[in-house]
């Protein structure tokens, strides 16, 4: 379990590193599509449970670190993500587009209305029109337009891992 | 997992569930504690790690993308002098550098002149990274402790001529800092309009969107606040010296229950297009 672990926070944090850096460059009115989250529930999906809650909790907090936000805050979602989705392991036939996407769009939905109940029960000072607001349709689109490539990129990479016989990120509890 | 006592045996049988209330737990804490100082310790450490590879990234970055460009000039050289027009062509691939360092000299004035024509004493800073989610506005600049940088210190910018707010310093690493803008919802600056002297409070909206809100505004002030109006800092926070450009007013609204106006506004800087930023460590 530890070696599919550490090699999926290896990439998440590489992944969060590019999106706060040169992924700005895509960035529209403000806005860029979410790389670490859609990448996260593809590899979610694919563990079982405590790997993914594992994972979740390590993206998240990694995430808290650099936003300088409130700690634990992409924590919680990411663990409870983690959680739900490893429950899914093996329950989803995954095709090169239409899953990818329904999944991206899924991610963008429950991040946003976990952000906001996070923030509603923590009294974080946000409103409902600081997370439904247009840059939120923005980050749906940006996100699904992303999410055939990144589960392109992905796949590949996880074909490799496991043809290769040297870990990969499917492995049981 | 017989043998191990009925305790163990239902761990294990829930250990899924009984991680994820764990971590989730652990979450909440954080969260509820935000702001204890002995919370916060490993937030900073985080941050100075990953603060320093974001800046290793983008030096990377920068460095590849001038070796694909100086790749391609040799290449374009090459091709030149193949043509015997190498003289000709390595001029021409001279007066386009000339060109780029005019722009980066201009630039450079620009933040110079802006430095001077300040009364503040300012600590020039490039920005290496922003917030990767769109809840949090927050950027990280180059600059940290070594350079003289502390927490809550105000950040300004200088864009099309003016000098505007840009935000605070949350967070302060080893070599670099968190950038807290105006924009973020949780922002509150007290200010008032230039013209008119109307005191109110002025908060971001969260997530990216560009826009602020000005609260607290006497519903008298209707008629002397007008669309376009500057509203600036009323340094009545003692932490944003007085003056400081926030931004022009896009609407002005008035509930009948509410004694007070609902103004929306649109700050004076740009933050999409920010790329250098000026820390104010001694106002006058």
């Amino acid at each position: 379990m530890i070696k599919p672990l550490l090699w999926g926070l290896f990439f998440l944090l590489l992944v969060v590193l590019l999106q706060t850096t040169v992924w700005n460059v895509t960035a529209l009115w403000g806005v860029k599509a979410d790389l670490v989250l859609v990448l996260f529930f593809f590899l979610a999906v694919h563990n079982n449970v405590i790997p993914s809650t594992l994972l979740g909790f390590l993206t998240g907090l990694s995430i808290d670190f650099i936003t300088g936000g409130t700690p634990g805050y992409h924590a919680f979602i990411f663990t409870l993500a983690g959680y739900i989705l490893g429950h899914w392991k093996g329950k989803i036939f995954f095709d090169p587009l239409a899953i990818p996407l329904l999944l991206a769009g899924f991610a963008t939905f429950y991040n946003t209305i976990a952000g906001f109940l996070i923030s509603v029960i923590f009294h974080l000072g946000r409103t409902f029109s600081d997370y439904f607001n247009p840059s939120f349709f923005l980050a749906l689109i940006l996100n699904l337009i992303a999410a055939p490539l990144i589960w392109a990129i992905f796949h590949a990479i996880r074909q490799r891992a496991l043809r290769s016989r040297r870990g990969g990120f499917d492995v049981e509890n | 997992m017989r043998g191990h006592g009925p305790l163990r045996g239902l761990v294990h049988r829930y250990r899924q569930g009984l991680l994820t209330l764990l971590l989730l737990a652990v979450s909440s804490l954080m969260i509820f504690f935000q702001g204890t100082p002995g919370v916060a310790q490993p937030q900073q450490i985080g941050l100075a790690i990953f603060s320093t590879l974001e800046g290793v990234i983008t030096g990377v970055v920068s460095g590849i993308s001038n070796v694909i460009t100086n790749w391609g000039d040799l290449v374009a050289a090459k091709q030149k002098l193949d043509a015997d027009e190498a003289k000709l062509k390595s001029l021409a691939g001279v007066e386009r550098e000339v060109v780029a360092l005019t722009d980066e000299n201009v630039r450079l004035k620009e933040q110079l002149a802006f430095k001077t024509a300040t009364p503040y004493t300012l600590l020039p800073a490039q920005i290496i990274a922003k917030d990767p989610s769109r809840v949090y506005a927050s950027f990280t600049i180059n600059q940290g402790y070594l350079q003289g940088v502390k927490k809550d210190q105000p950040v300004i910018a200088y864009q099309n001529n003016i000098y505007g707010l840009v935000g605070k310093i949350q967070m302060v690493g080893l070599t670099t800092s968190v950038v807290q803008p105006i924009l973020d919802g949780n922002m509150y600056v007290a200010a008032r309009f230039q013209n008119s002297r109307f005191e109110g409070l002025v908060s971001g909206k969260g997530s990216n969107e560009e826009a602020l809100k000005m609260s607290y505004v006497e519903k008298k002030a209707a008629e002397d606040v007008h669309l376009g109006d500057l509203v600036v800092t009323s340094g009545l926070d003692s932490l944003y010296p007085e003056g400081l450009l926030i931004g022009r007013v896009h609407s002005i609204s008035a509930k009948e229950y509410e004694t007070s106006l609902d103004i929306a506004l649109e700050p004076v800087i740009s933050f999409s297009q920010l790329e250098y930023v000026a820390v104010i460590q001694r106002a006058p």
